[in-house]
Formats: C-alpha cells, sequence, structure tokens
C-alpha cells in the first residue's frame, strides 16, 4: 500500500496522510490488525516533519480507526473498518441533505429531484 | 632494524603494494559479473530501473572500506623490517580489519532517499529484523561474553597462565564496541527513509540493506570469533590442554573465515523478508 503527499497541494500535508490511511481502510488495502510504520519511519519516507505525521495518527486515533499498542507499534483496529463505514455514512448522509436542501429551495417536487439523483448516480457509475 | 632487499619486498608487496591495487579495483564500479553474482544471492532481478542503484551501492561499499582500510595495512607488516619487539605490533592485524569493517558499515549507512515534488511512501513497517536474523544480530555479544568471562577467570584465578592483559582488554574492547556499532548500524540502515519507488527499486534497496546489515553484523560476529579463538589459544599455549582446546581454535577460525568472506563478497545473510508479494520485474539482459 502506497501514500503519496503532494507538499504544493491545498489540503494539508497530514490530512492527505490521514485521508489515505482511512480510504486505505475502507477499501480493505489496509486490514485489521495491520501494524502501520512509526512516525519517524513514515516522515522519513515522505520527507516531511515527524509532528505532521503524529498528527495525522493522532487524528486517526482519535477517529477510534487506529490504535497503540505500546511498544509493539500502532495497528489498524479491528473496528476500525466498521468506524471508517460509519464516517462515511455520516459524510454521505450530509452531502445528501445539503444537496436536498438546495435542490428544495429551487421548488423542484420531490420525484423530479430524485429522479435527478438517479439520473446523476448512472451517470457516474457509466 | 633489519632492512635487507628480502625483508622490504616482504613488508612493502603484501602490506602495501598488494592492498593499494585492491583499492585501485575498489574505485572501478563493480563489474556485470559480480553484480549478477550478488543479485542471484540476494534473490533481486537487475532491470533497467534498479541497475544504477545496485552499481553505486555496492560500488561505494567496496571504495568506503578499501579507502578507510588502506592507510592501516601496513601497520602489522613493520615487525618485518623492525623486528619482533614492540610486540603489540606482531598482533596488530585486527587494526586494518576493523577499519576496514567500519567503512563497510559506514558506506551500508549513506545513501538517504530523495525528496523532491510529490512524496511517496509505502505503508509496511520496516525493523532491523527484516534486514538480519535477531539471533546472528546478537551472536557479538553472546560470544563476547564468553570471552570477557575467560579473560577475567584467567585473571582472577589462572596465575601460571602466560597471558598479556595489555593485549587482549583493548581487543576485547574494539571487539564490543564494533559489536555495538554494528547493532546501531543495522537499526540505523532500517530506520533510513525509502521513498517508494518502482518495485525493482525497492527490492534492490531492501536487498542492499540486507547486504549492508550482514556486512555490520558479520564484522562484529568475526572479530568476536578472533578475540575468542586468540584468548583460549594464548590461555592454553601446550601441552593436552592445547590439544584439547584446538577444536574451539578451529570453529573460531573458520567462523571467522566464513564472516570474512560474507563481507568481502558482499552477501546478504537471508534474502530480505521485506518482498513477499511484491510483483517480480522483467530481468535485463547482457
Amino acid at each position: 500500500m502506497i501514500i503519496t503527499v503532494d507538499p504544493a497541494a491545498e489540503e494539508a500535508p497530514y490530512a492527505q496522510v490521514r485521508g489515505q490511511v482511512l480510504e486505505a481502510i475502507a477499501t480493505g488495502s489496509l486490514l485489521p490488525n495491520t501494524r502501520l510504520p512509526t512516525i519517524r519511519q513514515l516522515a522519513g519516507d515522505l520527507g516531511l516533519a515527524n509532528n505532521t505525521v503524529a498528527r495525522a495518527y493522532r487524528e486517526l486515533l482519535a477517529d477510534g480507526v487506529i490504535e497503540s499498542r505500546g511498544r509493539r507499534g500502532t495497528f489498524v483496529r479491528a473496528e476500525g473498518i466498521a468506524v471508517v463505514a460509519d464516517a462515511q455514512r455520516e459524510r454521505l448522509d450530509h452531502l445528501i441533505n445539503r444537496c436536498m436542501t438546495d435542490a428544495r429551495a429551487l421548488g423542484a417536487p420531490q420525484e423530479e429531484i430524485l429522479e435527478a439523483l438517479r439520473r446523476a448516480a448512472i451517470g457516474a457509475t457509466a | 632494524m633489519d632492512t635487507d632487499a628480502a625483508s622490504l619486498f616482504w613488508f612493502l608487496v603484501p602490506w602495501v603494494v598488494v592492498p593499494g591495487v585492491f583499492v585501485v579495483l575498489a574505485l572501478r564500479s563493480p563489474s556485470w559479473r559480480q553484480m549478477t553474482r550478488w543479485a542471484a544471492a540476494a534473490q533481486v532481478t537487475i532491470t533497467e530501473n534498479n541497475e544504477g542503484l545496485i552499481a553505486d551501492r555496492l560500488g561505494r561499499a567496496r571504495r568506503y572500506r578499501s579507502l578507510a582500510s588502506f592507510p592501516l595495512w601496513w601497520i602489522p607488516g613493520v615487525p618485518l623490517i623492525i623486528g619482533p619487539e614492540p610486540a603489540w605490533l606482531t598482533r596488530s592485524a585486527w587494526i586494518p580489519l576493523t577499519a576496514y569493517i567500519v567503512g563497510s558499515m559506514v558506506a551500508g549507512l549513506r545513501g538517504a532517499g530523495d525528496h523532491r515534488g510529490v512524496r511517496s511512501a509505502t505503508l509496511d513497517p520496516r525493523s532491523a529484523s527484516d534486514y538480519v536474523p535477531a539471533n546472528f544480530r546478537w551472536a557479538p555479544l553472546a560470544l563476547l561474553g564468553p570471552s570477557a568471562i575467560l579473560l577475567a577467570a584467567i585473571e582472577l584465578f589462572g596465575a601460571g597462565v602466560p597471558i598479556q592483559l595489555r593485549w587482549h582488554v583493548p581487543q576485547l574492547m574494539v571487539a564490543a564496541a564494533v559489536a555495538l556499532a554494528a547493532e546501531g548500524a543495522v537499526r540505523a540502515l532500517a530506520s533510513q527513509p525509502q521513498p517508494a519507488a518502482a518495485p525493482s527499486v525497492l527490492d534492490a534497496d531492501d536487498a542492499l540493506r540486507a547486504t549492508g546489515a550482514t556486512a555490520a553484523v558479520a564484522s562484529a560476529v568475526m572479530l568476536a570469533l578472533l578475540n575468542l579463538g586468540g584468548l583460549v589459544s594464548a590461555a592454553a599455549p601446550r601441552g593436552w590442554v592445547a590439544w584439547a582446546t584446538m577444536p574451539i581454535g578451529v570453529v573460531t577460525t573458520g567462523g571467522a573465515c566464513l564472516m570474512l568472506w560474507m563481507v568481502v563478497t558482499q552477501q546478504p545473510w537471508v534474502p530480505s523478508r521485506r518482498r513477499a508479494g511484491r510483483p517480480q520485474p522483467a530481468p535485463l539482459g547482457r
């Protein structure tokens, strides 16, 4: 599993690391109980400051996606994938709610909004 | 002082000219045959992507160790010119040998990854045990323990044993220092940055780290074995005790030769364990 950080990107490097670890867990690239590299190793490999990677790990710990097992290192939690799925569902609900609010503000009927969503979903997968 | 032509010849040829030739040879890049021999031992496929890295790192190790030891190789040959006094000079081969292995360790520690533009890294953790088995890493200290105990026992209880502490104590301390340095070098090798690259480059990098780590630990084991063997032979110089301890001498000398062979030929103790599951690249034909 390879992660990439672009220092010139708008998103902060720690957020890029965090986002890619979450994505790896969600897609099954990082399985539960997989050991993650140490903060020093990952920071060295990516050419980032230790604090940057430490912040990403701290947030992942706070999210309940990874856990520290003392000297043995940092591991993906067994419940990590469920936590990521819950977070994704929550984010999706938030996006759809915002979309629905905007669509209702246009005065479109419920059926038309659903039909538009269906068309968008089909268009996205096509 | 014995400065006749024969003594000068036996001083200059083995202790100055031959090391000099090795230094000159070490300044050249490794040949394709040497690289393929290393690749076969390390179970690495040489490709267009990793060929330069392998040639660079193998060549650097040879250069560093040869250049570090060359200025000191003449020291053990000095007794041929000036005679057997001072006595420590007759047992000074470990001085250039130590420089040789320290040079080898330093070469392994150089060469961190390049960070420019978009940066990539794998999420696979690395540890020293990925490059050298843990039991091999602890072998130097396990061998130095009995040496230290034997030395202390001879000093305390062996009144009639003709042993020179002023020779053996510094050698033991150097061997212990090299053992600690080797452990530090292996850990430093494992923690050096490794930006993600093509699978064949990562394979080669891991195998080169394993080779460097093996050289460091093998050097420490070699010095520890020589130390133990020298101590045992000095403690039992003649009589039935000398015959009884001969197998120890054979084992320690044979083991030291094996370790030196591993360092000189740049063989990894085991192929790196970090490469399981990576796709196999197509080999580069010559």
